[in-house]
This record gives structure tokens, C-alpha cells and sequence, in this order.
């Protein structure tokens, strides 16, 4: 191989046809993006539902339908995905990946902790409309940046 | 120090590697699509990539009709990581 080492530029534009490569299945096959919204609402209403729940009031309904709905559109997202023909991988190989998906699991959790935390014991009675919309909005990033829970090449 | 894989360096075995490295299985189809080459071609490529132990295939049937599924292995995995970083390596020494 040394004699067919490639120079800085071909080394470059190989680069790029990798970038290019993972970006076309990225971005070409993305279920819409209404799916994705209605995935992370759903996980947001978890959230809600459960800083909000005090006994068995209604907001425990919220817990249901959120963790239904999660479930239904998690189910539809990969199943658009197979049709297409990528198989997503549900525990990501990569490093980096790795630990996106450990410090959102983290996040996640706080997230959830301190909807109900903070309300009941300190009488923040915003926190679970806060929570709620971070869960949504991380959520949602997530599945743009990160569709198929793995991270593309990136430029050093 | 990170070496250039061979076998993965070739322009349309990259980009196989480079697309199977976002997901967990990939679709014959999905792959001949993206590089714009006929089944021979691709077939060949992935032979090429299966015989040294970098990928996978395995063909399932769908409503009927068999697919072809490729993976990446955890040994296909590690040599594109290496690969890449040797690519990347000559970028910030030229």
C-alpha cells in the first residue's frame, strides 16, 4: 500500500465521498417529519403527565396516551425505515455515538426527575411545562441529527 | 498510527462501508441505488468486502420477495474507523 498512498487532496475528496455517501442515506430516506414531531410530543406528554400527576387524577391519562402514542410512532418511524430498506441499529456502534446516547439517557432522566421533583416539593409549578418542552425539543433534535442513532464522518 | 486499509480503499467499497457504518443493515436494493452500478458490479464489491470478513449478508424474505440484507462486521467496523483516520491523518500532515 505505501507505494499507493493516496495525496492530501485524493485523501480529501475520499473523505467527502464518505461524508457524501452517509449524508445521502441520512437525509434521502428520513421518515417525515411530521412523525418525528409526533414522536417527540408524545415523549414530551410522558413528561408532562408525569410532573403533573398527583394520585390518580387525569393528568395520568396524559402518561397513557404520551406512552401509546411514543410507542405507536417508534414502531411506525422504523418500520418506513425497513420498507426503505435501512435496518436501524437500536444500541449505536460508535463511540461518539455511544456517548450521545449516554448523556441523553442522563439528560432524559434528570429531565424527568425534575418535572415531578421540583413541583411537588418546591412548588415550581412551571417545571413540568419546562421539562416537557426540553424533552420535546432534545427529542427532536435528536432524531434530525441523529435518525438512525449513528453519527456520520466528521471533518477534523 | 492508523494504516490505509486496501481492500476498503477502493472508491465504491468505501462508500459501501461509509453507508453501512449509519445503520444496523442495508438493502442490496437501498446500495445499488446509491452508487448507480449494476448487481454484478455490486455484487462483486461486496464479495470482495465479505471475503476478508468486513461485511455480512444474509437474504430474508419480504411480503414474498427475498432481500438481500448487508451489515457491517464489528472487524469491517474498526477497519473503516482506522481507515478513516488514516485518510484524515494525511489531510492534516499535507
Amino acid at each position: 500500500m505505501n507505494e499507493n498512498i493516496p495525496s492530501g487532496p485524493e485523501a480529501k475528496d475520499a473523505l467527502d465521498a464518505v461524508r457524501n455517501s452517509q449524508q445521502n442515506i441520512l437525509v434521502e430516506y428520513t421518515p417525515p417529519i411530521w412523525l418525528r414531531f409526533t414522536m417527540s410530543a408524545s415523549y414530551a406528554a410522558i413528561f408532562f403527565g408525569y410532573g403533573m400527576t398527583e394520585h390518580e387524577n387525569n393528568w395520568a391519562l396524559a402518561i397513557i396516551v404520551g406512552t401509546l402514542l411514543f410507542a405507536l410512532s417508534c414502531t411506525l418511524y422504523f418500520y418506513l425505515y425497513r420498507l426503505q430498506g435501512i435496518k436501524i441499529r437500536l444500541f449505536p456502534r460508535s463511540k461518539t455515538a455511544e456517548k450521545i446516547n449516554l448523556y441523553a439517557t442522563f439528560g432524559f432522566a434528570g429531565l424527568g426527575f425534575c418535572s415531578r421533583f421540583l413541583r411537588t416539593e418546591f412548588g415550581i409549578d412551571w417545571a413540568p411545562y419546562f421539562c416537557a418542552l426540553a424533552a420535546c425539543i432534545a427529542m427532536f433534535w435528536l432524531l434530525v441529527k441523529l435518525p438512525t442513532g449513528e453519527v456520520m464522518v466528521e471533518d477534523k | 498510527m492508523p494504516e490505509l486499509d486496501p481492500v476498503i480503499h477502493a472508491p465504491n467499497r468505501l462508500r459501501i462501508c461509509a453507508m453501512l457504518v449509519t445503520s444496523a443493515e442495508l438493502d442490496f436494493k437501498l446500495i445499488k441505488t446509491q452508487l448507480d452500478v449494476s448487481d454484478s458490479v455490486l455484487s462483486k464489491q461486496l464479495k470482495a468486502l465479505e471475503d476478508i470478513g468486513y461485511i455480512e449478508t444474509k437474504k430474508r424474505n419480504h411480503n414474498g420477495r427475498p432481500r438481500t440484507w448487508i451489515s457491517l462486521t464489528d472487524k469491517g467496523q474498526s477497519a473503516f474507523e482506522s481507515h478513516v483516520s488514516a485518510l484524515q491523518n494525511i489531510i492534516n500532515t499535507s
